[in-house]
């Protein structure tokens, strides 16, 4: 499939909007566009998981023309909170992972080059925002920020569920390039996620 | 996988540094138990800004909501770390600082100082010399305890619930009203300097308080004085008595509760009405004084107000008035 979505959080003051992060895969020139009212730091995101992702071990479809859309348009987005939905939007629409795996997730966090995940600014708020807009998410969070969102205690009912451990096997290249050669040896188009199905940590404040 | 495990907690300066000053440690722990504003002046040197300093570690421990908010403040101006969870914050921003690092501001919007303060203390020290613009932008937040920041594209509202401890000299030269050192100022000098900041502003701050010079022989000869956890056990118990009765702190009283909640015994309400007259006090002042009086009252642990309460109240709004007639 040359087109994915994947859902994510902005930030704006104390409120935590949902945004979708569109990536589309078109035959074409060569290009790389980051669309939807991006400040600098968001647009700077394509050099980053352009990095990042060939760092692990992954492909990055340097020959296609890539748009990314981050909707809703009229939306200011800032940080560098959208490069993991980037990343894994580039990655279902090339068809490495399976897409249907991350419905129901929601995804923050910023790469480094070498594929490590950093932590965003203002898990805690994002966290805090969903509880009052009274919104099921279930977030994908770098580690250190997904500790300090746990803080927020969550009825059962709405608990966003966080969880960063199955997100390991992307970001350490080491573990990445063993699946690689474990899916070339397996010789199928199974994805980097498939031998081992996600644990689901949920997050409970003690 | 658990939530960030918080820090051990580190104390911070203690009020048993602090030697001699009774009214000021007095007017700090009405403050604390209040939630009131508080305005420190004397020359310099004389331990306001120690004072200021040491006034968070007497505040009543945060229920979990409060430290949620702050937090959450804190993690969007990227600012939080395990070891500020649970803990009031202090803000002490610069006098050169402008209004929208103050309020808030920009694009997209982003907390300024005083939401950074939410649930904790806002330290302006050296208060009149901030930006004009700056101080007046403190007013409707301080009536309010949240700001709305509305720009072009969008808006944002950030809480804003914070203490207000200012710190200021008399005059430019520091020593009006001083009896150790003649002050070198005009009368016009020091109108000038007292007038940097409004009527309306003072009007907001419950309380005033003088801090004087301390003698040297005091200084060294005195024991420490009362250590910063006896003074926040009184002054939990206070706040814990005004939150089982009308659920918030007394500087938050208003209107119909205030009238419910702070009963005035019929000589306290006589002499109240008196001094409001007499000191030509605001609608606001009056109220203002009424809820410290609350405080006061439910720092002695008595149910109804008094005269000492109320008459204790009272002197807390004069200081700066004697300089300015």
């Amino acid at each position: 499939m040359s087109l994915a979505l994947v859902q994510s959080r902005a930030l704006l003051g104390l409120q935590a909007p949902a945004v979708t992060v569109e990536v589309h895969l078109a035959n074409g020139l060569p290009s790389f566009t980051l669309v939807g009212l991006a400040d600098v730091e968001v647009k700077e995101a394509r050099e980053r998981v352009r990095a990042a992702l060939l760092n692990s071990g992954l492909e990055f479809p340097s020959n296609k023309r890539i748009t990314v859309n981050l909707a809703p348009a009229d939306l200011p987005k800032d940080s560098g909170r959208f490069d993991l939905p980037i990343a894994l939007g580039l990655l279902a629409a090339s068809g490495q992972i399976d897409a249907a795996r991350m419905a129901g997730w929601e995804f923050a966090g910023e790469l480094s080059l070498s594929g490590q995940l950093r932590p965003v600014r203002g898990a805690l708020a994002t966290a805090l925002a969903l509880r009052t807009q009274g919104e099921q998410a279930r977030m994908v969070l770098p580690t250190e920020s997904a500790r300090e969102a746990a803080l927020v205690p969550m009825p059962p009912s709405m608990l966003p569920s966080i969880c960063w451990t199955w997100w390991r096997s992307f970001c350490r290249p080491a573990v990445a390039r063993w699946a690689m050669r474990a899916r070339r040896a397996a010789g199928s188009a199974c994805s980097l996620w498939h031998p081992r199905p996600p644990p689901t940590a949920r997050i409970w404040p003690t | 996988m658990q939530p960030l495990a918080p820090e051990a907690a580190a104390d911070g300066p203690d009020l048993a540094d602090v030697k001699g000053q009774a009214a000021a440690r007095r007017a700090l722990e009405i403050a604390a138990a209040g939630g009131h504003g508080l305005l420190l002046v004397g020359p310099p040197g004389s331990g306001k800004s120690m004072l200021a300093q040491r006034f968070a570690g007497i505040l009543p421990p945060m229920r979990i909501e409060e430290a949620l908010e702050s937090a959450a403040i804190a993690s969007l101006a990227g600012r939080f770390t395990p070891g500020h969870w649970m803990q009031r914050p202090t803000a002490s921003p610069h006098h050169t600082c402008s209004a929208v690092a103050l309020v808030g501001g920009g694009s997209p919007p982003r907390p300024g100082e005083i939401s950074i303060a939410h649930q904790g203390v806002l330290f302006l020290d050296e208060f009149p010399e901030f930006a004009r613009s700056a101080l007046e932008a403190l007013r409707e937040p301080l009536e309010s305890g949240h700001i709305t920041i509305a720009r072009a594209a969008q808006r944002a509202e950030f809480p804003a619930r914070f203490q207000l401890i200012a710190a200021m000299n008399p005059c430019p030269c520091g020593f009006a009203g001083s009896r150790q050192r003649a002050c070198r100022c005009t009368p016009e000098q020091i109108a000038r300097y007292q007038g940097r900041l409004s009527g309306p502003l003072l009007d907001r701050i419950d309380l005033h308080v003088e801090v004087p010079h301390l003698p040297a022989d005091e200084l060294l000869g005195t024991a420490p004085g009362e250590p910063s956890a006896a003074v926040r056990a009184r002054v939990s118990a206070a706040h814990e008595r005004a939150i089982a009765r009308q659920g918030v702190p007394n500087q938050a009283l208003a209107g119909q509760a205030l009238q419910a909640m702070a009963q005035l015994d019929d000589a306290a309400g006589r002499f109240l009405q008196t001094a409001a007259a007499r000191l030509a006090w605001s609608a606001r002042a009056t109220h203002r004084a009424l809820r410290v009086a609350r405080t006061i009252a439910d720092l002695a642990g008595s149910q109804h107000i008094t005269v000492a309460h109320v008459g204790e109240a009272i002197q807390y709004r004069r200081v700066l008035q004697p300089a300015q007639a």
